[in-house]
């Protein structure tokens, strides 16, 4: 397998579109013709080669080194292969990305995964706000694939989320899950304000009561849902952290909701193993 | 051909092309997926009144199953897609939905979807969840218990129903005991079942009959008690036969649950009252696969 490594040389002014820079776009091309390509940063080009120190061979496989939060867009709509972020990533991290592997060694900015069709991406810091959420105007966030935080996310994580699966081993903030249309969220750490706020359908998956529940929410009862086995055997692929969960198929309280929008949704509170 | 003096008639048995699903129903213990898959599999001998032919493959550990929960798998087998369709809304229906903590999965892994909780998911009057994970749709339906989880749809694939052979001994008992032992060694194999009651059958049937409503009548060639009286395939010292029918996925899995089941009844040899071994069939015009014995025994 080939991988072409971009380790930063110099921290960019302004933000840098990333989005050029994605395995398959890439996949053949010399390292001077990639060291040509040029990147928009505010109002300006600025060429490849005098932000990055190229190495390898390009192929399927991207490592972007020292990576800073003035980068953005990373490997967005990308549609194969994977990238190895080392660093901090900037917004919009796997924007629209419709398949793939995106693995971050450190921190995100907001609106990682937004409007993503399919793929996967791993984050093993933290992530700031509007994490899989639609921008404003879109219908619908992320569409499909699979998000894994291990540390924490900020607010409004999965706003009008559509499908696909969220797994978060650290805390949220206040609106998660707020507007979703379908999918999953499962948060292991603290849920924040207000989760589920207007949630047409979808499930909400927690390991503990939130910070508060909306009052459009209806308390359904404790049960064993068998689906949950589903769910676990899938994330303890991710992290063993899931793994407790999968080997006991926990207990939940059920919250019905959000009334106001059909409550078709759910908050499902896992009681801890014991 | 004999083996520990059992002889193998140079004969083959005849079989016919069916559909088949396998489905994986899971419950809180073992005992309660039985429950399930036994009502699942009841009435299901034959096609030609049941509808279906279907039994269970085998027991499933819980690493082997979706949600990780002790699990059987059933095989049905049907002779078209339209009959596969009406038996498994019937019977997954009535004998899964209704069976305390169970689940219900698809368990081929390709072939044409045929819809499981497709259209089972309307009893949650509004109230069902659909959770699409891994690709795979999967249906929630609120039911007294908790919630019967069920996949969208089960898969289907070309099978082959009708493998048999037949076990001539000297008395009932020694007949029952051979196929005893035939079943036992034959449900270790993957991909097929033995339809009918303990897996074996007593009234092999001949195509016709006197009575002309009749499609099918008592193999009288092949009834001890009427060796005086019709063209017998029976000699002198057979006094029972048991029939034993296979259906499988592939052609391979039904002569290998052949091979397994004659060596079986073989192992009791002639010392035990077994003499023979055939194989039932309509002079090969019928069935397109053939299992020659002979073949398979070599």
């Amino acid at each position: 397998m080939s991988v072409l490594t971009l380790t930063l040389i110099q921290k960019p002014v302004q933000n840098v579109d990333m989005s050029p820079l994605i395995p398959e776009r890439l996949a053949g091309k010399s390292l001077e013709t990639i060291g040509r390509m040029r990147l928009s940063s505010g109002n300006k080009k600025i060429a490849v080669k005098q932000l990055f120190e190229l190495e390898g061979e390009a192929g399927d496989s991207l490592q972007i080194n020292k990576a800073t939060e003035r980068l953005e867009l990373i490997g967005a709509g990308m549609t194969s292969g994977s990238i190895d972020v080392r660093g901090n990533a900037g917004d919009y991290l796997g924007f629209a990305m419709q398949a793939g592997r995106i693995k971050l060694k450190g921190n995100a900015a907001d609106w990682l995964g937004s409007n993503m069709k399919n793929g996967h991406i791993e984050v093993t810091g933290n992530v700031g706000d509007y994490m899989a959420s639609a921008r404003p105007g879109d219908p619908q966030g992320m569409k499909g694939g699979v998000i894994h935080v291990r540390g924490n996310v900020g607010a409004r994580l999965g706003d009008r989320m559509r499908r696909g699966m969220i797994a978060i081993e650290g805390d949220t903030g206040d609106y998660c899950g707020a507007r979703m249309l379908a999918g999953t969220i499962v948060v292991l750490g603290q849920v924040g304000e207000f989760p589920g706020y207007a949630m047409k359908r979808g499930t909400l998956l927690m390991t503990q009561k939130p910070v508060s529940i909306p009052a459009s929410f209806n308390f359904c009862g404790k049960y064993k849902p068998v689906f949950l086995g589903l769910v676990f055997r899938d994330l303890i692929n991710l992290s063993k952290s899931f793994k407790a969960y999968k080997d006991f198929l926990p207990t939940v309280e059920r919250y019905a909701g959000d009334l106001s929008w059909d409550g078709k949704g759910e908050i499902l509170i896992m009681h801890k193993a014991h | 051909m004999k083996i520990n003096g059992v002889l193998i008639d140079n004969t083959f048995a005849e079989a016919f092309p069916m559909r088949a699903t396998r489905i994986i129903i899971t419950a809180q213990n073992l005992e309660w997926a039985y429950h399930s898959a036994n009502a699942m599999t009841g009435f299901a001998t034959s096609v030609i009144a049941c509808g279906c032919e279907s039994s269970i493959e085998r027991e499933l550990k819980p690493s082997e199953t979706p949600d990780g929960r002790p699990g059987i798998a059933v095989l049905l087998f049907t002779m078209s897609s339209k009959d596969m369709i009406k038996q498994i809304q019937n019977r997954v229906g009535q004998c899964v939905l209704t069976a305390p903590t169970s689940a219900c999965f698809n368990g081929m892994p390709d072939g044409d979807k045929v819809p499981l909780g497709k259209n089972l998911r309307f009893f949650g009057d509004g109230f069902q969840i659909s959770k699409k994970l891994n690709n795979t749709r999967y249906w929630r339906i609120p039911v007294m218990d908790g919630e019967f989880v069920v996949e969208e749809n089960a898969r289907m694939s070309k099978a082959i129903g009708g493998g048999n052979f037949l076990i001539l001994a000297e008395t009932q008992e020694q007949a029952l005991a051979a196929s005893e032992k035939a079943i036992r060694a034959m449900r270790k194999i993957r991909n097929v079942i033995m339809p009918f009651p303990g897996g074996v059958v007593r009234s092999g049937s001949k195509v016709g009959s006197k009575y002309p409503s009749l499609p099918a009548s008592t193999n009288d060639a092949f009834c001890p008690s009427l060796k005086g009286m019709v063209k017998t395939d029976l000699s002198e010292e057979i006094g029972s036969v048991m029939e034993i029918v296979i259906d499988g996925l592939d052609q391979d899995s039904i002569k290998q649950a052949t091979r397994v089941g004659i060596q079986a009844v073989c192992s009791l040899g002639l010392k035990k009252g077994i003499h023979r071994i055939s194989a039932g069939n309509y002079g090969g015009s019928l069935g397109p696969y053939h299992f020659h014995l002979r073949e398979i025994m070599s």
